[in-house]
């Protein structure tokens, strides 16, 4: 038999302790790829997200990635624990470094392959089923499942190094072992661990300082970044001191801990508290960027409404621009390109401010009104008053009251009398439309404005056109010299993109959320063979079924809850930021609705996982 | 009724890819106050004895009686609970939770029962004085050697002063210094507690402690001897019938990591 063989035949029949960490690695693989699937969709590649949008994508594809890593190198280690005594004996047996070197190397690379081929069909399987139901959610056309050649080169790039690399870290923590303690192996148990009161105190400081300067600091990037680290190093010590300070605690009030089963699982998860310290860490901020994420994506959904101009496109041009004619014919060719049959019309116009806020509107005569709006000639206009269309709040603000009659008008004396107000005429400005003689005496103390509005069919497949012609005439910020609009951007900042929004926010956080889920599963799942060979002796000595399931049930509701609540927790004063600082005014609402789903889905895993693990655990006690 | 262990007619068959027959007839019992030793050949049926009499496992056919009660015709709950206040266990690999300090073990079972704090305390107090293991209470199993991991598994198993303690070669792991502190334990225990006693050991100075031994051959009752007055009579007696059993009896008493 040769070597690789061994290998092969070796993984073959330990299966079982090779299988979680197949599985996990795959399911780190499957993730990563789903994501990078997503970053790279042509759908997206093509103008549907700006820059700033997939900057934060291509940061959380890497946040996933060092998740990872982490989440490799966790089941790599728990991996490693149930096989330290076979690697003894191997040792004894004569095996050579360099042949349990080639013999570890071969393994990884091998589970790595295997996990990275389940991983991307899984990841292809799962990002097929979540386009379609996600699409389905944020109404919207479903992505198209494409031949993502990059996300592959990109997955496989990063992840075969990474087994070859955790392979050579393998290696590295069995040298630096004695062979007896290899040979011991698992069954080496562990000191408990010392709560220390500076570190306890300094993580109340570091949290208490994150949520306060959350609370009450101007933020910027510093800021940010200090409540970032703050938070961070907080949850961290909070779990890993803190924990253990109440666990002692608890310890310490002997009439509760030597009551029932309180002494099994206290001593059990002060026990463990080093190795869940980290799990509890990573699952908190894991769940935390996934609930503020989806939280705040979702607000967009709520944040704007779509009002209907009368035109596709609207084109204003203040006297000052030079290029205007350019710039008109410029908006033809586009036309005439796609083969578009459109109608122009063109008004002279004033553009003024009106009320205290000096809201911008742009006022018509009566004679170019009835040309926009035919129905106006019904209703007579009375001489020196005149019709206001447009919305009287805007984003929360009051921009007109409901029964406003005189309309106050930027640099001018008199005020108009307003016979009504009506619904926006045009999306680019509200409308003022009054009588010639009126317009006539404006026109005396105001520059003249062209206003273009252009007519056409099949609105909303002209997005491409409408953001050439946005790029040339308003550049990338503004043009102080015109004005443009277009239903076909409109219709997609209002409707796709908080759309699109969402739905990236609820993939960000359901990946994550699976991510922090999969190592809860994990965890338990490598400890469950130990955990049985515990329960099975304390059956022997009298324990009931009904104390092992309760028992479970309290380990595994801390596991399942704790890092839940610090998320939440954590995910409060993230969104109080972004409400006050961040311009999402209702954000706190979508986040309770968020964190609300999530806990139901956790409920809902919660339920799932504990019935098989008790039951196996059943069927291994007590039969 | 005097006999605290009654075994009749105990029948245990194995189903599995081929049905195995581990146990026939067996027959015997046990007095109050009785230490008894059970030992044979590796794969004679020691431990399935031993796993029927402690309600682990079921029989196939026969009674297990102990002080009048049947306790394999209890239901789940009710037969946790006869575990817990009728039987002891001490076991080859001790079985202490590495989570726990020594005392913490010790006071398990009676932490399960609900009994209050202060009574614990005394309890513990009194039984590890006796078994000279006061001192190492704080310690973890890790810190403490083979010897005393066992005596503190017997405290385990009697703090509640069971009707019947049983042991699954409690000194299979360990050295001969610590084999004879574990047996003098035991019967110190056994004289001065009157606790009734059930062993299975491959040990023949081990089981020299024993009043009576009974051997079993192939799932079979084969022969039982008595203590009379003397243990190196006794031990003498033991390796007789050990030789006779045959077979793997001279590798009995090294079987040993
Ligand atoms: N769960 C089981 N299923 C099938 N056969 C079993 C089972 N447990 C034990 N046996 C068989 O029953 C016989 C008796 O086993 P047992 O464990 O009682 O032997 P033992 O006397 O305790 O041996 P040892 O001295 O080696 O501990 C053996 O032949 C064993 O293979
Ligand atoms: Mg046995």
């Amino acid at each position: 038999m040769t070597f690789p063989q061994f290998a092969y035949k070796n993984i073959t029949r330990n299966l079982r302790a090779y299988l979680a960490f197949y599985l996990s690695s795959s399911f780190a693989v499957m993730i990563f790829f789903m994501f990078a699937m997503f970053i790279f969709h042509p759908a997206l590649e093509t103008g549907y997200m700006n820059n700033i949008a997939k900057k934060g994508m291509v940061f959380a594809e890497w946040v996933i990635f060092v998740f990872s890593i982490l989440f490799v190198l966790y089941s790599v280690s728990a991996f490693l624990k149930t096989r330290k005594r076979e690697f003894g004996i191997l040792t004894i047996q004569g095996a050579s470094p360099k042949q349990l070197r080639l013999l570890i190397t071969l393994e990884n690379v091998f589970i790595g392959l295997a996990s990275i081929v389940t991983g991307i069909i899984g990841g292809t399987v799962l990002a097929k089923l979540f386009f379609t139901a996600g699409s389905y959610i944020v109404e919207m056309e479903p992505l198209e499942l494409y031949f993502p050649l990059k996300a592959l080169g990109i997955t496989i790039g990063v992840f075969l190094p990474l087994f070859v690399l955790i392979s050579q870290f393998t290696l590295f923590i069995i040298h630096s072992e004695e062979v007896v303690s290899l040979l011991k192996g698992s069954v080496k148990p562990k000191r408990e661990p010392k709560p220390s009161i500076p570190f306890s105190i300094l993580g109340m400081l570091f949290l208490g300082g994150g949520f306060g300067l959350a609370l009450f600091a101007g933020i910027d990037i510093g800021s940010a970044v200090i409540i970032t680290v703050c938070t961070v190093i907080g949850t961290y010590l909070f779990y890993s001191q803190l924990s253990v300070w109440v666990l002692k605690l608890l310890k310490r009030n002997k009439k509760f801990y030597r009551k029932g089963t309180n002494l099994l699982w206290i001593s059990d998860l002060m026990y463990r508290v080093k190795d869940n310290a980290r799990l509890f860490f990573i699952v908190s901020i894991v769940s935390a960027v996934a609930f503020t994420a989806t939280g705040t994506l979702a607000t967009y959904k709520s944040m704007f409404t779509t009002e209907d101009s009368l035109y596709e496109m609207e084109f204003l041009s203040y006297s000052s621009n030079k290029d205007e004619n350019e710039q008109l014919t410029y908006i033809q060719q586009q036309f005439e390109q796609k083969n578009i049959d459109y109608e122009q019309s063109k008004f002279k116009v004033i553009e003024t401010g009106q009320g205290s806020s000096n809201y911008p509107v742009l006022v018509l005569s009566y004679k170019d009104g009835i040309k926009i709006l035919p129905e106006l000639k019904t209703s007579k206009l009375e001489e020196g008053k005149g019709v206001y269309f447009g919305q009287t709040e805007r984003e929360g603000y009051t921009v007109l009251q409901d029964n406003t009659t005189d309309l106050q008008l930027n640099n001018q004396q008199m005020s108009i009398k307003l016979q009504s107000i009506e619904q926006p005429l045009l999306s680019l400005h509200d409308v003022l439309v009054v009588d010639e003689n009126t317009f006539n005496l404006l026109k005396q103390g105001n520059e003249l404005v062209t206003f273009y509005a252009f007519q056409f069919a099949n609105s909303k497949e002209n997005l491409d056109i409408s953001q050439t012609i946005h790029d040339h005439i308003v550049g990338e910020t503004y043009n102080p010299d015109a004005r443009y609009s277009s239903k076909a951007i409109e219709y997609y900042q209002t409707v796709q993109l908080p759309s699109l929004s969402l739905f990236i926010g609820l993939f960000i956080g359901i990946i994550f959320f699976l991510a922090a889920g999969s190592f809860l599963y994990f965890r338990l799942f490598t400890d469950l063979y130990e955990e049985r060979k515990k329960y099975k002796s304390l059956a022997k000595i009298g324990l009931s079924e009904k104390e092992m399931v309760k028992n479970a049930n309290i380990q595994m509701a801390i596991l399942f809850f704790l890092p839940f609540l610090l998320a939440i927790v954590e995910t409060g004063f993230a969104l109080q930021v972004l409400q006050r600082e961040g311009g999402f005014s209702n954000v706190f609402q979508s986040g309770v609705i968020t964190i609300l789903g999530f806990l139901g889905l956790q409920l809902l895993y919660f339920i799932v996982i504990r019935s098989s693990y008790i039951k196996n655990l059943k069927e291994y006690v007590y039969r | 009724m005097a006999d605290v262990l009654q075994v009749q007619d105990l029948n245990k068959i194995y189903d599995g890819k081929a049905t195995f027959q581990a146990l026939t007839n067996i027959t015997f019992n046990v007095e109050k106050g009785e230490f008894i030793g059970v030992m044979g050949p590796s794969g004679s049926g020691k431990t399935t004895l031993l796993n029927l009499i402690s309600t682990i496992d079921r029989p196939t056919s026969g009674q297990v009686i102990v002080n009048g009660e049947e306790p394999h015709k209890l239901k789940k709950g009710k037969l946790a609970e006869f575990r817990r206040k009728e039987l002891g266990f001490v076991f080859q690999d001790f079985n202490l939770l590495d989570t726990l300090t020594l005392e913490e073990n010790i006071m398990l079972p009676l932490t399960l029962e609900r009994v209050d704090s202060g009574g614990i305390d005394k309890k513990v107090q009194a039984i590890t004085q006796k078994l000279g293991i006061d001192s190492i209470l704080n310690k973890r199993t890790y810190e403490v050697s083979g010897g005393q991991k066992q005596r503190t598994a017997i405290a385990r198993a009697i703090i509640h002063q069971p009707s019947l303690l049983l042991a699954d070669e409690p000194t299979g792991n360990l050295d001969s210094k610590s084999s004879k502190d574990v047996m003098q334990t035991l019967q110190m225990i056994n004289e001065k507690d009157k606790t009734t006693m059930l062993m299975v050991t491959h040990d023949p100075s081990a089981a020299s402690y024993c009043d009576r031994v009974i051997f079993i051959k192939d799932g079979k009752l084969y022969n039982e001897v008595y203590k009379g007055m003397n243990q190196k009579v006794f031990f003498q007696q033991i390796l007789d019938v050990l030789s006779m059993l045959g077979g793997d009896s001279d590798d009995l008493s090294t079987v040993r990591l």
